[in-house]
């Protein structure tokens, strides 16, 4: 004799817990921080983003591994031979990749894919997914702009003779480090997110992201030692804005010839602030 | 080998595209600089110092590069994306002409976007010193190292989902940074090879790391080499 079992599989209306928009907010900016790293996917997406990760941390991690081993034998001051103002510089081409591989994941299979209405349906508005996307962005980015260089600090507090006194002599290093990698993760992910924005396909977002930022560098390196009072071109190194205003934060002169600080400041801020308008656009009418 | 009636589809597919008009705004930025430079030169300014820069340090590496990958990538990675490539591979044509034909599509289309821009870049910077010479080097350097980003990005289109971030990945990270200050490095760069034949004629930006002669052997080996990996990887992964 054959059994039956009927199963009740119909609508019902959900009665579970109830969190609110902020909890909803929250899932979002945290899922897709997770999945732009590769979280439950293969490991083929995880790779990048991880091995990207790590080559940001390599100088520090030499600089203090050689402090470890060889301190005793090697005569220049190790303490002195990465300055946090430098760490930007020397990882930003590195931190470029990371935001150009990570960014474009955070908006362009939601519109592929057509699950913009689905969040819309829920409790998050238009203003909210624009701006949880943005933190998705930062958290991963704050990851190679601010961890490094504070695990640099860090490494410096306990190989110091006097930590104590190491810690009151760079007191003022601990927010400029925060500001710096701040200044720009915001950068990335702003200019990353709005060009995203732009189209549905990963791919494309990504060469756009990418030529937008190197292409300017390298058309204003060549005209700015080519034309008349052509100075000022050098202010379209968009790959190298981030650098730039992450090294004004500290007390250090730009090369002579070199465009002033408070310049590079502002191209970061109106790039900052277009991209913003960009992310509006994009994301105001029905059609997003 | 080439498949004619696909080459005609693919060329058009990807020519008729709003993409191609943004790509052919990235091809147009030398022309703008040139214009620039041709308005705005310092008084005594060399000019084919500038032509070289501009052609050895921005078109080969960066817009040739990212033109090429793009285009590359689409030519096979919109069928897989549509789902059209199962048509294309039950027909009876041998796996290694479709792929063939698919990078002299993306090549050609790659040629159409990138050739007259550095025709005019060549006009403008040089003004009345132009001669073919400085024309004909760069531009076989060009459409050599279109041919080798055309193949490698066809076969990424067959071997991974991201074939675009690894793409970048290796412009960018290799070609881009270690490979310019590495000198055994840049012997696995297809911009270096490129950019080698443009020096044969305009060597003021950087030294050639090889002759043309070689320059132009290496370069169709990794296209040859790409395509027979792209037809091999055509009948063995999964569509």
């Amino acid at each position: 004799m054959i059994e039956g079992k009927v199963h009740d599989v119909r609508f019902h209306r959900y009665d579970g817990p109830r969190n609110g928009r902020l909890a909803a907010l929250w899932s979002m900016i945290r899922w897709s921080t997770l999945r732009a790293l590769g979280a439950k996917r293969g490991w083929k997406a995880k790779v990048i983003p991880i091995a990207l990760t790590l080559v940001a941390f390599f100088p520090a991690l030499i600089v203090l591994g050689l402090r470890a081993l060889f301190a005793s034998s090697i005569s220049d001051n190790l303490a002195t031979v990465l300055p946090y103002s430098d760490y930007a510089g020397i990882v930003g081409l590195v931190i470029l990749v990371f935001a150009v591989v990570v960014t474009p994941e955070l908006l362009c299979p939601d519109r592929r894919d057509g699950t913009l209405a689905l969040y819309f349906a829920t409790a998050i508005s238009r203003t909210d997914y624009v701006l949880g996307k943005v933190l998705a962005a930062l958290l991963p980015l704050l990851l190679v702009t601010v961890l490094p260089p504070a695990i640099l600090y860090a490494g410096n507090v306990l190989f110091a003779t006097h930590p104590l006194g190491y810690v009151q002599e760079h007191t003022h290093d601990i927010p400029r480090i925060a500001a710096a990698g701040i200044a720009m993760a915001l950068y990335f992910a702003f200019v990353g997110l709005a060009i995203s924005s732009l189209t549905g396909r990963r791919a494309f977002a990504v060469g756009g992201y990418l030529a937008f930022l190197i292409v300017p560098t390298i058309v204003g390196g060549i005209l700015s030692n080519n034309i008349e009072h052509g100075e000022n071109l050098r202010l379209m190194a968009f790959a190298a804005v981030p650098i730039h205003t992450a090294e004004a934060l500290y007390p250090v002169a730009p090369d002579s010839g070199d465009p002033s600080n408070t310049a590079w400041v502002l191209v970061w801020l109106g790039l900052i602030a277009v991209s913003a308008l960009v992310l509006v656009w994009r994301f105001r009418g029905d059609e997003a | 080998m080439i498949v004619w009636p696909v080459y005609r589809l693919t060329l058009r597919a990807l020519l008729l595209q709003r993409r191609t008009i943004l790509l052919g705004l990235l091809a147009a930025a030398p022309v703008l600089m040139a214009l620039v430079y041709a308005v705005a030169a310092k008084a005594g300014a060399h000019h084919f110092r500038f032509y070289s820069h501009l052609v050895q340090e921005l078109f080969v590496p960066t817009i040739a590069a990212v033109v090429a990958l793009v285009i590359g990538v689409s030519a096979i990675g919109d069928e897989r994306e549509d789902g059209t490539i199962y048509y294309l591979v039950a027909t009876p044509q041998s796996r290694l002409g479709l792929i063939a034909t698919k990078i002299a599509a993306a090549w050609t289309a790659t040629l159409v976007l990138l050739v007259p821009s550095l025709v005019i870049s060549a006009l403008l910077a040089l003004e009345g010193e132009v001669d073919p010479s400085s024309i004909l080097w760069p531009a076989a350097g060009v459409a050599l190292a279109t041919l080798a980003y055309c193949g490698v990005a066809a076969w990424l289109s067959l071997r991974t989902r991201r074939p675009i971030v690894i793409g970048v990945l290796y412009v960018l990270l290799w070609e881009g940074s270690i490979a310019t200050f590495a000198a055994s490095a840049s012997k696995l760069s297809i911009a270096a090879y490129g950019r080698a034949l443009v020096a044969e004629r305009l060597p003021e930006a950087a030294a050639p790391v090889v002759g043309p002669a070689p320059a132009v052997v290496i370069l169709a080996a990794v296209a040859a080499i790409t395509c027979w990996l792209g037809a091999r990887a055509l009948a063995r992964v999964e569509l």
